[in-house]
Parts: structure tokens; sequence; C-alpha cells
């Protein structure tokens, strides 16, 4: 395993891409469109944060010792994640150099590797809160953003927002229906022939 | 859970309720529409002096209206909707304007598509909604720097269209004395009131 994630070249290039949104001709087409901008990029910047944190073991010594519990950083990630999730912040990081650099550097940070650390740290039940949270917010704006007939972020138009409104929630059905069937088929599942306690 | 975790969440947790607190301005705009307006009304940011050209073809400055209020609305000739919408708004408002004469608003609106919208556009646009020249100009911006500028300064959001059009905010904004005051909705009940009681 790489000391460091950015030695391996899948942290490479993840790194070299979210930085890369920083210069405008990126910026552009990455902020294109809703769908991009919301269902490309931000994952795109939030798994980067996640991978450093999966790869990085002088991170995690370091994440040990201030948050053993990962309590915090569930606070701190789940706060930055619904920051960035509203309409007012999407808006603002495609025109304002300012808050397009506090994305290229919080969603990673602050939202990825500070939900990955907690995701690493709970156990089941802090484990199906999170996804169930996770899924309520995704339904939540998904449905928002498909059946408002207000344009919600000035930069980008109706059936771009109901567009990605239906990708939202398209994303949060397909991974609950796998979490599902994974919690049905997948390892938590009780040995053939054991019967009911 | 130790104590310093403890602390450590509520921690956490403060920092980001304030930082949400922050953005949101208080939890009460969700939507850069709605921000602007806050923002706005919080700093009262001065515009420069735009150079427009009127439905006559004369070249004015906001300047000329010194000593009155303008409310400003961003229009183009062709758009088929909100702009339908806010140019007859904007006679309403001039028939409340000419039945108080003493109130000092002068109605504005701007086209952000100065290319295609020549005076005679213009002209056409405010006589479709059987309007009046004596408190409402119809005006483009003199060059594209003006629109820039006018941009900039308003906190407007322009994005091209798929029909060769423009989306843009159809808020109205109060400006005197070089100073953009706040910004409404062109369907609030009270802007009638609000015209006669202080100008805006």
């Amino acid at each position: 395993m790489a000391a460091e994630p950015w030695h391996s070249p899948a942290g490479t290039i993840l790194a070299v891409v979210s930085l890369a949104g920083l210069f405008p001709p990126v910026a552009a087409l990455f902020e294109a469109s809703m769908r991009m901008h919301l269902l490309v990029q931000m994952p795109l910047l939030a798994v980067c944060g996640g991978y450093w944190v999966c790869q990085s073991t002088r991170l995690k010594r370091g994440l040990a010792r201030v948050d053993p519990s990962g309590g915090i950083a569930l606070v701190f990630g789940s706060g930055w994640f619904i920051y960035w999730m509203l309409p007012v912040s999407l808006d603002l990081a495609t025109f304002d150099p300012a808050i397009r650099l506090l994305k290229i550097v919080t969603v990673p940070v602050c939202v990825g590797a500070a939900l990955t650390w907690s995701w690493l740290r709970l156990g089941p039940i802090g484990r199906g809160v999170m996804l169930l949270e996770a899924w309520a917010i995704l339904g939540r704006l998904g449905w928002v953003y498909s059946i408002s007939p207000v344009q919600l972020c000035s930069n980008y138009l109706l059936d771009d927002q109901q567009r990605t409104g239906s990708l939202l929630l398209g994303a949060a059905l397909v991974s609950a229906v796998g979490m599902a069937l994974w919690a049905l088929f997948g390892p938590f599942r009780r040995s053939h022939g054991t019967e009911p306690e | 859970m130790s104590a310093r975790t403890a602390i450590g969440i509520v921690l956490a947790g403060c920092l980001v309720t304030a930082l949400l607190w922050q953005r949101t301005a208080g939890f009460s705009a969700f939507t850069y529409e709605t921000w602007r307006r806050v923002d706005v009304a919080r700093e009262a940011a001065p515009v420069s002096d735009w150079r427009l050209q009127d439905a006559q073809g004369d070249f004015v400055r906001l300047s000329d209206w010194d000593d009155q209020t303008l409310l400003v609305g961003f229009i183009f000739t062709r758009c088929p909707s909100v702009c339908v919408a806010l140019g007859s708004r904007y006679r309403q408002l001039q028939r409340t304007l000419q039945a108080n004469p003493s109130s000092d608003v002068h109605l504005l609106s701007i086209s952000i598509d100065p290319d295609h919208d020549t005076p005679a556009r213009l002209a056409e646009y405010r006589r479709r909604h059987s309007g009046q020249r004596a408190s409402w100009t119809v005006a483009r911006p003199a060059d594209a720097e003006v629109l820039d500028d006018m941009i900039r300064e308003t906190g407007l959001r322009v994005i091209p269209d798929r029909f060769g059009g423009f989306s843009h905010s159809e808020s109205l904004h109060w400006i005197r004395d070089g100073r953009l005051l706040r910004i409404t909705d062109w369907h609030d009940p009270e802007l009638e009131q609000k015209l006669i009681a202080d100008g805006g």
C-alpha cells in the first residue's frame, strides 16, 4: 500500500481531476449543467477525500487520536454536506472564484474525508442511520428539484433542474435497493437452516 | 463516549450551524435569488452611472434621474413569458404613478439583449403594453461594457435558454442616488403602496 494516496496512480488521477476543477476550462465543463456539477463533480471530489482517508495510514493515525469514535467527523461532514446541497452554494460556486476554491477544498476534506472516517469508525447501527439519512436527503432534494415549478438555481435552466431531480431520486432508489439486497443476501444473512429465535 | 468527544461533537455542531446560518442569511435564503435580495438590502451597494440608449434613440444616464427613485426591471423584447408579465405590471404601476403625481418613482425597463433590441423594438415593447413615455423609460445598455457592469453590480444572472433567448431574474431593483437599495418581487401586492408611500 502506498504511504500517501497520491503516490498511487488512482490517487494521482483523482487529485489531478479534482484540482483541475479550479481551472476555468475544466470548471466550465464540470459546471456546464446541474447534472455534471451535482452528480459528477461533487461525488468525484468527495470520493477523492474518501480515498485519501482509506489509503493514508498517517492520516488515519491522526484522526484516531482526534476523533476516535468518528462522531465529530459525522457532525462536521453532515453539516458541510448540507451546505453543498443548498442551491445558493451551488450557484455561487459557478461564478464566484472564492466559493469555487472553497468547494474544491471542502468537498474532499470536510465532506468526503470526514464522512468516510466516521463510516469507518461507526458500528452497523450507526452506518444504517447514516445510509438512511443519506437516502432521505437525496430523496427530498430530488423530489424538490423534480417537482418545483420555480428555477431554484439561477445558473441552471428548469429542465436541467428537473432532470437532476429525477437522477437524484434514481440514485437514492438504486442505492437503497442495492443495499437492501446486500443486507438480505450478503454477509449479514443468517446461515441456511437456522431457525428464527 | 468520552467528555472530549462530547465537547468535540458540540463544537463541530456549533461550527456547521454557524456556517449554514451565515450562508443562508439566518436560514432565510436558500436560493441565490433570495440571498441576493438579503445581501443588497444589507449593503446598499453603489452602482455605476450606466449609460443607456432609450426608445427614442437618445443616450441617457442613471444620474439623469438623481432626484428620483428608479424601479428597474430587466427584460428582452423577444421574451415570451416573464417580460410580458413585467410589461403589464409596469403599465399597472404607471397608472398608480399617474394617479399619484407626488410620487418620485420613475420606471425603467432595461434590455439584456442590446444587439436585438433596437430603440424601435423597445418603443414597440412599451406600446404593446399601452405604456407612456412620461414615467416609464425603456432602454438598452449603450455598449457591452455597460451590460457587464449592470450584471456585476446587481448580481443579476443571465443565462442563455434553448430557444435563442435568456433565462434571467424577474425581480425589480430599487435604485436611488447611485445605490441599489433593495430588490423586490414584481408581483408583490404591496408594490403600489411602496410607490406612493416612500418612493420605495
